[in-house]
Order: C-alpha cells, then structure tokens, then sequence
C-alpha cells in the first residue's frame, strides 16, 4: 500500500457521534451504523491524531431550503413515526414512505449529514484545508421536493451550493454504483457544475444515467453519465475512470472536486452487481487527489457495514497519505470483520459483462462530447458591488496616498464608464479611454488600488 | 462446472412446457423449500410473441427510432426477423418456478446506443432489452427515468463572493474542534495518555460497585476500560486542555474520583440485555417497537446503539449460528445438472409407431424453418394436428429464442407490420402461438382482437393441389369449419401423386373475365359441387389446418381497383413474398386474385398518393368526390383528357371553384 500520489496535504475529517444512532428502522439496508465503524476504525488505526476533527453542528431548517422547497422542510421538519397518518398525503406526494422510511431522528439525521457537508464546504472555501471528508449521509438522490432512493436531504447539493460561493467550477464525481440523480438533475442545465456518474445502468429504480443524458440548456454537455454493466473489476474500472477524468480536468479545468464515495460498487454488496475491491475503489480516490485541487470527499451508498468501514477508512488514509497495515487492529466492533479481519477484500468470480469494446466505444462518446466543451467555460470574473455603505470621508487629497485603503472608498474611485470620452482635447497621459478602460474590471490588485487615488488627483488637476 | 452452477441475479432459461420456447427470467432469490427442492424466485422476461401485435408494432416504432438514433448498419430482412427474438421485455412481475427446470444461462443486457444490434446474433444466448413489459396494464414504457428541467427541479446558483468578500458566517456555529494534528504532543506522548487513560478507567471501575460485580477479575475491568469510548474520551480530553498532559490527566481524576466513561454496552444490566435479546426475538430490528414494549426507560439511540454492540457478544454469534440453519433456506447458487432428458416433442423414429409423435409424419418432408431435409433429430412444433416438424438446430433457436430463423408463412404473414391487412384474419396456427395458454374460446377473441391480418399468396402447386385433392381437402367443409386444421403437406404429397395422371387429363378451367360481384360469387357456388370426384386414394389423415386459410378468399369484396396504387412502388408484401409479383400473373381466375381492400384495411394500409392520383383528384369535381366517397365500390369515371396529365407542370386548374390549389389530401 503506497499513496505516492501527490502532496501529503492538509485534511479535516468530519463526525459526530450520534449518526451512528439513527436506524431506517427493520429490514432497511441503509445503516448509518457503518459511519461508525468507520470511526472506530479510524482511531483503532490512530488515523484520527492525523488530522483535523470537528464536530459539526446540526443545519437549520432554513440552510436546507436553499436548494429543497419550504414545503419539503416543513413536512421532514415535522414527521415522525407517530403521527404519520396524519401526514400519509404530504408523504405521498414527497415519496417518503417505503425507500425512503419515516423513522425516529429523521431530520435530525438530515441535519447532521448536511451540517458536516455545508461546515467542510465553508472550510474549504476559506482555503483553511486541502481535502475535507465527511462519511456522514451524503444523499445524493435526495430531489428538490422529493425523497428518493434513501435520501431526504441532499447534503452535496448544498455543499456544491456552498462551494460555488468561492468557486467558478465545481466537479462532481460520483462513483456509487447508483446514479447521482439528485444532483444531476440539480446542475442540469448549469455550465458551472459539471456532474460525472459512473453507475450501473438499467433495472435501477431511478432509471436515469442514460449516456444520452447530457445535460440541457446552459448545462449542456456538462453531465457525463457512465453506464455500466454487471461485475465491473478493478482494471477495468481503472481502466475508464483514469482517461475519462483526465479528460474532464482537462477540458472542464474545476476549481474544486466533490468525490462521492459510495460504497455500493464494491464487490459483495447488498446489491451485489460490481466487482471492484477496496483498492479499485480507492484508487478513484487516489486519482482525484492527485489533481491536487480543493477536494470534498463524501460518503453515500454503501450496505455491508464492515466493508462500509473498511473502504471508508482506508481511502481517508489515501487521503493522509499514511500507509495503514492489512491487519486490522482491534476495536469495538471487532468482530464484525472476522473471519479474516483483514483491511482488504478479494473480488469475488462474478463473470464481467463489461467487454473493453463497450467500454471503449462509451469512452469514445465521451471525448467526443468533452470535446464540445468551450475550453474552460464558465462565467465572466466581475466585481461584484459592496451593498455597505461606506462613510464618506472628506477630501481624498488629504488622505496619506501610501496608505493603503479599504474596498469602499477605492471602489469609489472608479469612474463610470460614461464619464470617459474618446477626444483628445484632454489627452494627457495616463488618460483612459474605452480600449484601456476594460481593465478596471479586472480585480485589482493591492498595487494599482494604491496608485488610484494619484491617478484621479492628476486627473481632476487638468 | 461452472456452467451448471446458478447464481442469484443469473438470467436463465426455465422449460415449463416441453413444446413451448424456453421462458427467461432472472434469478432473485434461491429458497429451500421444506422436502428439499431449491425454488427461485424469479423476474419474468417477456419475449415479442408474448406480447400483444399492438404491443410490438410500438416496440417495432421504437426499434426503429433506435437504430436511427444509434446509426445502426444496414441489416438484412432475415437478420431483422431474427433480432426480434433477441429483443425482450422486462417486467416487475415475479414468479416462483422449481430451480429444476432450469435449462442453461443466457445474457440480457440493456441495450445502448454504442451496441450493435447485429451483434447480439452472433451470440449464442444474448438478448437486449430496453423497454418494460407491464403485464396488468398490458403497457410498454421505456424503462428510464428522466431528467426535469424547470426551476422546480434545478437549483438556483449562488452569486458568487467577491474577492476579498468573506464568508460572515461564524464558523464556530457550525462546527466544533475535536482534535488539531499540529499539536505540541508527540506520538508517544499521545499513546502515554491514552494508557493512562485506561488505567485510570480500570481503577475507576474497581471503585465502582456495579461495575465489579460484572467485571470481577482485574483483566475484564482493564479491557472494559479499553473500550472505543475511553479513549475518544481521553482524546477529548487532550483537545479541551489544549494538548497539556498535566492539565488533561488531572482533569481525568477530578474531585470525587476517577473518570469513568462506559458505552451502552457497559451500561446495561445483564437483565436489560435480556429483556432486549427476546424483544429482538419478538420484533426482529423494529426499536421504535421494542423501545415501547419491553425497554421505555431507554433512547431509542441507545438501544440501536447497544445493539450494534450486542451483535459483537458471543450471546449474538450464538443466535447467528442458530439462525443460520433458517439461513440456509436462501441459497446464494444452486448447481442443476445439465438436462438430458429427451423433449417428448422429439419424433422418436419416423412413421414406425403409430400413436406415438412419430406416427403421422411422413418422409420426405422439410424442416418448417430451414426447409432442410437433413437432421439427425426431428422435432414436432406446432399444434400437433398441424404435423409441422422442425430441424434439431431449428428446434434448438425455436426454443431459446421463441421463434423460427425464417420468417415464414405463417410469420411472415401474422407479424411483420408492413404486410397489408385483410379482414382480420389471422393465421391459426399464429393465433395458437400467440400464447401458449389461449383456450379455443379466448382465441375467437384474439382473431378478433388482434384483427392481424395476412395475404395468402397461392403458388401453382397449391392451386393445383386445390383441384386435384378436393376430395381431401372438401373446401364446402372446411369453409363451415374453419377452426379445424387442414393438413397442407398431406394434401400436397398427394397432390404430387396424383399430379402425373391429372395432367393428362387437363382440367376444365373456365377462362374467366373480370365479372361483376355478383356473378362470381354465383359462379363459385355453381362450380364448387361440381367436382367431387377425384380418386379417393391413401388415406393420409386430413389436416386442414394450413389449407383453412384459403377459405373464403375467393369471396373477399372486390370494392375498388388497386392495381394502381401498387403499381406505384409501395412496398406491399404477402406471405413474405413481394405482392406485386403475384397480382400481375394475369393466368390466375379472376375470381382468385387477390384484391386488397383499402376501405376495410386496418391502419397499416397506406395510400400513397402520386402525382397522377393526385391529379385525378383535382379533376374530380366536388360532388363527383362525394358521390365517389359514398360508393366505394363503384369505380370512377375519370374525364379521360384529364388521365393523361402526367406533367410535373402546373396542374390544371379545378374546375369546381370552391377547390383550392392545394392537393387534397386524402387519408385513407
């Protein structure tokens, strides 16, 4: 186990203790138990004293309507097993009910899941770590007003929110086995978030992840689904995701990656249709990182809870750069890997019904379609104006012009485009006009900020 | 062997019927069941013949939308009839049939724009499928989600923040520091504290009553007291004293004794944990259940909690093992031998016992898909009184894939949708493989329903045969019955034999011109008992099963003159076999002919309008259009100055003023 991949860089890791409590009630496969284990493990490993843990606090009801309807909220905010019947139409038509169980702690899981996502979006937009993770939730299928495929609140989606604040481009990875619907649908027609699925296709109960779905509008071209089929390996697997991200970074140049790392693409799932091993998955991990961009690492799918653990902590040491050993060391939950209680997974012998040309010929399709990407498009940079008002000062000759000085006033000194005109009874030097004007736009640095306000006293001299 | 070994989410053939093809299904579950015997719970898959004909012709309509879409190379009229029995259909329909009658894997596979559709035949065994079978609403839908787009499913982007803007939000709202990796301490230093943290927990609970009652020896306290929670406590510990050990270790050992931190596990009595062990009996995993019945004093959080640590005990693994026996009913694989036995359609030795599926099938006759003289094993197919055989490879791709590699006759005739409709007849034998399990009475229905109609196109052989064999074929008979079979092959072997003879004594055809309706409908009532007396040979059993659609041709309704829209290069076929060859074979009775029926046609039927027609229509005056419209048996008298305009020049003008210029646009 060697992660030479990139830098060792700065990492913060998000838990809280209580979302191993919550339970989807009997039956159910989602078992944020899993979240846990992987804790546990993580500190079993001393992995823990490697980098930065918070706690994070729950989001409010409000953070949450960013992106989902009030409605939403207020019905998630209010439900719970007891007074169902009195809710059984609301439930219906936000399809909460038999994926998607009302169990005790709902929303409180919700907000938990979302407060670790939103808080490691935050910090990583204040550019205070590198790789923020958060096995926590991460409920990618989540709708604007709908629960879907375990989901209630989609936690990334807020989180790409968050991240847009600070980012022109944000890259969306998802790498479950399930198509990352909730937020393909979100960033559909965007051209700012680009949202790249690799999923089993067909029979799945979202049905979307069509290749043909490309994105619309705006957003055109900036959806990449991978449709694959059963019993995907490892080699394979590295075999697309290796070109096919490259490609992406290449031509889409983000400025940050939100990686889902759902689980259930690994081999002996509940769901069972992928081969890929701990290693095969976690090289994903591996690749992203070596980006060396602002990176969010998130849970998601996942239902064998000690490969759920396995998986997640050794692909947080991928993130640390630290080698861990194959053997495990013991914790509190033991017993749950025996009877190797080995780090690792072998693949099983399920037959790949991926052939190298169906997955060439997909991977043809994509680079056909990056192609039609602008190269690295996006939105325009522009000052965005301050909505303070700042206090007048007096004369501004009077005001040291070596000091330097805030936003506002410096703001100020910008003239309006207007106020430039093209003849030369003025024409002095270092006049402006509208060729050379453009460049105000541009932000200024801390230099030309301080030359202003001498250029503006030259100018009203004359 | 692999081969032989089924897994659960494998696709499979299952046999339920020993003529009827193969079913395919996809394993979901594998269960013991109490005398042993492995049933699996299975997906159904449907096949095109499974399918009503409105069904296909909309999963036809999507096929084509799919290779245009795709681009797909150009393939062959045989490879388009082979492909439709690779194409399936997906239900959500389960069913439970005995693992026994399992008959081998097979590969479906969602199809994709980057597939081949030509490929799937070079395969042995795969199948594609990209619609969903409904089989209660009797529905097909493309099983796909699909993305919404409006402001109702998308979100709304951010502005984004200035440079230099910050973020005001308070950070410590939101999150809490738990641990800092650039911390003074070393690891050693850490690894001290965590030890004696764990020896201040062991001390901790040799003070504490209860705990030393449940951990009487010194090793069971000091490994209760290494437990996850003292050591997250005691790294919390470390964060709270801002990584001081002298500050942290007396914060471990307060005043009024040492720390004592225990997880559910230790928290709980040995009585709760049995109230929990038979409420888990009783419940299964519902908390919220047992948390109400047997534990209220508990969180419903500490009792999820103390049961993902219970499921470490040995209490757990001891259940696990008893469950396991319960367990073992859901198997993960089964292995079923390959079957051998051998399919009582097999025809055992030709013609030798009488009685058996032998008996009947005479020499000489050819594999009803590949017309092959030659197997090593013949198979009887089809409704036994219809005496059609098949091939072994035949029968093989019969069985797998649900249909014949040709399109034959009867194929060709029921399915392809460009064949044009007669009056709602369907072949038979057709509405027999419709389903499998149609009774007599439901089958009336489906030749109604189904109104799929087909062309029969008489070769020599059979008109002839049609003479020579009256007596065989006794048509007055068959036309009063004609839900029972006629055996073709019979009667043509005999014809064959009677052929020589015959021909010297030429029969007595009447010449006949084109007369009205009427006259020939006399004209075949007049003629048809005429002629019963041709030699009673061989006592060949009559199957008048493929004959039976000839019946009634002779009287179908002659409304209109069609030759003309034929002749304008429509693609009409019949039986399979381009139609136009057929209607130009001036030899046949007129009475024989066939005229198809544009009025009376289901939608299929397409009139295409060319130049010319559309000129006629222009000469047309308005009320000689109506009149038309209201006789459509009568044909049209056309100003014959007018025919001749065959000039993509300008049109005549119409000489009913209340014409427009626009070409009127007839639907047929």
């Amino acid at each position: 186990m060697v992660h030479t991949q990139g830098t060792r860089r700065k990492v913060c890791y998000y838990y809280d203790q209580d979302v191993g409590n919550y339970n989807y009630g009997q039956g159910h496969p989602m078992k944020p138990h899993g979240i846990r284990m992987t804790h546990n493990l993580l500190l079993s490993y001393s992995l823990d004293q490697k980098m930065e843990i918070y706690r994070p606090h729950k989001t409010s009801a409000e953070e949450m309507t960013k992106y989902h309807s009030n409605d939403y909220i207020k019905f998630l905010c209010s439900i719970r097993p007891d007074n169902m019947p009195k809710y059984s139409k609301q439930m219906q038509r936000f399809s909460v009910g038999e994926d998607c169980p009302v169990f005790d702690g709902l929303f409180e899981f919700c907000q938990l899941s979302t407060g670790g996502a939103v808080a490691s979006a935050v910090k990583l937009n204040k550019q205070q770590t590198d790789i923020a993770v958060s096995w926590a939730g991460n409920l990618h299928h989540a709708k604007k007003s709908e629960a879907s495929g375990f989901c209630y609140g989609n936690d990334i989606l807020l989180v790409i929110l968050e991240l847009l604040k600070c980012h022109q481009r944000v890259l969306y990875i998802d790498i479950d086995i399930q198509i990352g619907d909730g937020i393909e649908e979100a960033f559909y027609t965007t051209d700012q978030v680009m949202t790249v699925s690799f999923h089993k296709y067909g029979e799945y109960f979202q049905g979307t992840g069509d290749l043909r779905d490309i994105g619309a509008g705006k957003g055109r071209y900036y959806a990449v689904n991978y449709p694959l089929r059963d019993g995907i390996d490892d080699e394979y697997y590295d075999a697309i995701f290796k070109p096919v991200m490259s490609k992406v970074m290449e031509m889409f140049q983000p400025s940050a990656v939100v990686l889902q790392c759902g689980l259930d693409s690994l081999s002996g799932n509940w769901l069972d249709c992928f081969n890929l091993t701990i290693k095969g998955h976690a090289k994903c991990v591996e690749l992203v990182k070596s980006f060396n961009l602002p990176m969010l690492m998130l849970g998601g799918g996942g239902y064998t809870t000690c490969n759920v653990a396995r998986c997640w902590t050794y692909e947080t040491a991928v993130a640390l750069d630290t080698e861990i050993p194959n053997e495990l060391p013991y914790n509190n939950y033991f017993k749950y890997f025996g009877p190797d209680f080995k780090l690792l997974i072998s693949p099983s012998n399920m037959t790949n019904q991926n052939t190298n040309e169906y997955l060439e010929k997909i991977k043809q399709w994509f680079f056909e379609n990056l192609r039609m990407l602008p190269h690295a498009p996006g939105t325009q940079m522009q000052v965005i104006p301050e909505d303070a008002i700042p206090k007048e000062s007096g004369d501004e000759d009077e005001e040291d012009p070596d000091k330097r000085i805030s936003i506002c006033p410096s703001d100020k000194h910008i003239a309006c485009e207007e106020e430039f005109s093209d003849s030369d009874e003025e024409g002095e030097g270092g006049r402006k006009n509208s060729s050379n004007f453009k460049k105000v736009k541009r932000i200024k640095t801390q230099d030309e900020k301080e030359k202003e306000p001498e250029e503006k006293k030259e100018r009203r001299r004359s | 062997m692999a081969a032989n070994m089924y897994r659960v989410g494998d696709y499979v053939y299952f046999e339920n019927s020993s003529s009827n093809p193969y079913l395919v299904r996809r394993i979901e579950e594998l269960n013991k069941t109490a005398n042993g015997n492995v049933e699996a719970k299975v997906v159904c898959l449907f096949r095109r013949r499974d399918i009503s004909s409105s069904l296909n012709s909309l999963a036809d309509s999507n096929a084509r939308e799919f290779e245009e879409e795709s681009k797909q190379p150009v393939v062959s009229e045989q490879q388009r009839h082979q492909l439709k029995h690779r194409e399936l259909f997906l239900s959500r329909q389960f069913e439970s049939l005995p693992a026994t009658h399992i008959r081998g894997k097979c590969s479906v596979t969602l199809l994709n724009e980057t597939d081949i559709l030509s490929q799937y035949l070079e395969k042995e065994d795969c199948f594609f499928y990209s619609l969903v079978f409904d089989p209660v609403q009797k529905t097909l839908l493309a099983d796909q989600g699909e993305i919404r787009v409006g402001c109702k499913y998308q979100a709304e982007i951010p502005d984004r923040l200035a440079e230099g803007e910050l973020d005001n939000r308070n950070q410590q709202k939101m999150e809490m520091r738990v641990w800092d990796p650039d911390n003074p301490l070393t690891d050693r230093q850490i690894d001290q504290f965590l030890v004696v943290a764990r020896a201040v927990g062991t001390f901790a609970r040799a003070l504490d009553c209860s705990s030393s009652i449940r951990q009487p020896s010194l090793h069971m306290s000091a490994a209760a007291a290494s437990r996850d929670i003292t050591l997250f406590h005691a790294m919390d510990t470390l964060q709270r004293n801002g990584y001081d050990l002298a500050k942290a270790m007396s914060t471990l050992v307060p005043q009024g004794g040492p720390v004592l931190c225990r997880d559910e596990m230790e928290e709980w009595s040995a009585s709760e944990a049995m109230l929990f062990e038979e409420a888990l009996e009783k419940y299964g995993k519902d908390f919220n259940d047992i948390r109400q019945d047997f534990l209220p004093w508990k969180s419903l959080a500490s009792i999820v909690q103390f049961y993902y640590m219970w499921k470490t005990t040995d209490r757990y693994i001891q259940q696990k093992r008893l469950k396991a026996a319960e367990a073992d009913s859901k198997l993960k694989q089964v292995y079923i031998p390959t079957y051998t036995k051998p399919n009582p359609n097999q025809i055992i030795s030709v013609g030798s016992k009488p009685g058996m599926n032998g008996a009947g099938f005479q020499k000489g006759l050819t594999c009803e898909s590949c017309h092959t003289t030659q197997s090593a094993q013949w198979y009887a197919w089809g409704p036994p009184n219809m005496q059609c055989r098949l091939c072994a490879s035949c029968w093989i791709y019969w069985k797998k894939y649900g249909g014949l590699k040709t399109p034959t006759q009867l194929e060709g005739a029921a399915r392809g949708s460009t064949e044009p409709h007669s009056r709602g007849h369907l072949s038979r034998p057709e509405a027999q493989s419709l389903s499998p399990y149609t009774t007599s009475a439901n089958r009336a229905k489906l030749l109604a329903k189904n109104r799929q109609t087909f062309l029969l196109q008489t070769t020599k052989l059979t008109r002839l045969a049609r003479r020579m064999c009256r007596d065989l074929l006794q048509p007055r008979r068959a036309a009063r019955r004609p839900y029972a079979p006629i055996n073709a092959n019979a009667i043509k072997a005999e014809c064959s034999i009677r052929l020589p003879k015959a021909a010297k004594t030429p029969l007595k055809i009447h010449p006949l011109v084109r007369l009205p309706l009427a006259t020939i409908v006399k004209d075949l009532v007049a003629q048809a008992p005429l002629k019963p007396k041709t030699p009673r040979g061989t006592k060949t059993p009559i199957n008048r099963n493929q004959l039976a659609q000839n019946r009634g041709l002779g009287g179908i309704m002659v409304k209109r003159a069609y030759e003309a829209m034929t002749g304008a290069g429509v693609p009409f076929s019949a039986n399979g076999r381009p139609l136009a060859s057929g209607i130009r074979s001036g030899s046949q009775p007129a009475a024989k002919r066939q005229k198809l029926n544009p009025a009376d046609a289901p939608n299929p039927v397409v009139f295409v309008a060319t130049k010319d027609t559309r000129a006629l229509r222009k000469a047309l005056t308005h009320l000689e259009m109506r009149r038309a419209a209201r006789r459509p048996n009568l044909p049209l008298k056309v100003k014959p100055a007018l025919i001749t305009v065959r000039t993509p020049g300008p049109l005549p003008t119409p000489s009913h003023p209340a014409s427009t210029s626009e070409p009127i646009v007839l639907e047929d």
